[in-house]
C-alpha cells in the first residue's frame, strides 16, 4: 500500500478531498483489499473512540466550584480592607499626635485663651480688626 | 431557577451576582468540559483542579464574554489550553507512566478482549499515550466532535496542522490497538452484538 494513498485515505475522513484525489483514491480502493480493510480498520476504530463512555467529574462538582469562587471573593475582599487599614494605621495614628501636639502648644501659651483654642469663642471679624476693641 | 433558560440568560444574570444562574451553567457544561479535561490528562486529582480552574476563568471573565463563539467552544479552548499546560508541567514522568500503562494493556488485550470496559480503558489509555499535541486533536476532532475548522479554532492552528495531526495521531493508534486490527479483529467487529446475548 502507497503511503501517499493511505495519507489520502486517513485525509478523506477529515476533509474534502479534490475530484481528481476522490477519483483515484476511489479507483484504489476497488483494486485493493488491503486498502479497504484498512479503511475499515480505521472506520471502527475512529467509532470506538468517538464511543468512548462520557465521563463526568466526581458528584457536586458545580458545589465545589462555586465554594471556591465564593471563598475566593471573600478573600479579595479581605485583602482589599486589610490593605485599606495597614495603610491608613499610620496616618491616623500621626493624625491624632499632631492634634494632641498643636492642643498642648496652644493651651500653654499664656496670652491665649482655652475657649479661643477650642473654637468655642465667638468673636466676630468686626471685633477683631476693630481698633477700638482692647484685647 | 428555571432550567430551560438560554445561556444568554444566564450569563446576564451570573454577571448581575446571581450564583444560582452561574451554578446552572455549570451544570449545564460540566460533562463537556469533564470530556475534555479528563480525556487530555486521565481520572485523577489533576483533572478535578483543572475542571474547577476552567469554570472559575470563565466567572473572572464574565464581564468581557462577548459571545462570539458558544460557551461549550469557549469552555473548551479554556481547558484545552489549561490542560495543555497542566501537560507541560508534568510532561516526561506522567508521559512514562500511561506508556507503560498501554503497554500492560496490550499484553493484557487477549484476556480482556471478552471484557467491554477493559476495551474502553485500553482506547483510553492509547490515547492517554500520545503527545499532547496530538492527543487534543484526537480528543476534538473524535470524542468531541469538533470539525477540523472548529478544531484548529480552539487549538489555534491552522487547518493543515489539524489533519496532518490527525494522521500521525490515527498511524500511531492503530499501532497501540493492534490487537484489535489484526486476527482479532473479525472478533471485536462482532463482540457488541455477541455480549448483549
Amino acid at each position: 500500500m502507497k503511503e501517499s494513498t493511505h495519507d489520502l485515505l486517513l485525509r478523506s475522513f477529515d476533509s474534502s478531498l479534490s475530484a481528481e484525489e476522490f477519483k483515484r483514491l476511489d479507483e484504489t480502493l476497488k483494486n485493493s483489499e488491503p486498502l479497504r480493510r484498512e479503511k475499515e480498520h480505521l472506520i471502527l476504530m475512529r467509532e470506538m473512540i468517538g464511543k468512548q463512555e462520557s465521563v463526568r467529574f466526581k458528584p457536586f462538582f458545580a458545589e465545589r466550584v462555586m465554594n471556591r469562587i465564593l471563598k475566593e471573593k471573600m478573600e479579595t475582599a479581605e485583602d482589599f480592607f486589610s490593605a485599606l487599614h495597614s495603610l491608613f494605621r499610620p496616618i491616623m495614628v500621626a493624625s491624632v499626635v499632631l492634634i494632641l501636639v498643636m492642643v498642648s502648644f496652644n493651651a500653654l501659651k499664656k496670652h491665649v485663651i482655652v475657649s479661643t483654642t477650642l473654637s468655642s469663642n465667638d468673636v466676630s471679624l468686626e471685633e477683631v480688626f476693630d481698633p477700638t476693641v482692647e484685647w | 431557577m428555571n432550567m430551560n433558560m438560554t445561556d444568554d440568560q444566564l450569563i446576564t444574570l451570573s454577571r448581575k451576582g446571581d450564583h444560582e444562574a452561574f451554578r446552572e451553567l455549570i451544570r449545564k457544561y460540566e460533562s463537556r468540559v469533564a470530556a475534555t479535561v479528563i480525556s487530555m490528562l486521565g481520572h485523577g486529582p489533576d483533572a478535578e483542579d483543572v475542571g474547577q480552574e476552567v469554570f472559575i476563568r470563565f466567572y473572572n471573565s464574565l464581564s468581557s464574554f462577548r459571545g462570539d463563539s458558544s460557551v461549550a467552544t469557549y469552555l473548551t479552548r479554556i481547558a484545552m489550553n489549561l490542560s495543555l499546560n497542566m501537560l507541560k508541567s508534568r510532561k516526561r514522568r506522567a508521559l512514562r507512566f500511561w506508556e507503560k500503562s498501554v503497554e500492560e494493556h496490550k499484553d493484557l488485550a487477549d484476556e480482556s478482549i471478552t471484557e467491554y470496559n477493559g476495551d474502553r480503558e485500553l482506547i483510553h489509555n492509547a490515547v492517554q499515550s500520545l503527545e499532547p499535541a496530538f492527543r487534543s486533536v484526537i480528543v476534538l476532532r473524535l470524542m468531541e466532535g469538533y470539525s477540523t475548522r472548529e478544531t484548529a479554532d480552539i487549538l489555534n492552528i491552522p487547518e493543515g496542522t489539524v489533519l496532518s495531526r490527525l494522521a500521525r495521531a490515527q498511524k500511531k493508534l492503530k499501532d497501540l490497538l493492534s490487537p484489535y486490527f489484526g486476527e482479532n479483529y473479525e472478533r471485536v467487529h462482532t463482540r457488541p452484538a455477541a455480549s448483549v446475548v
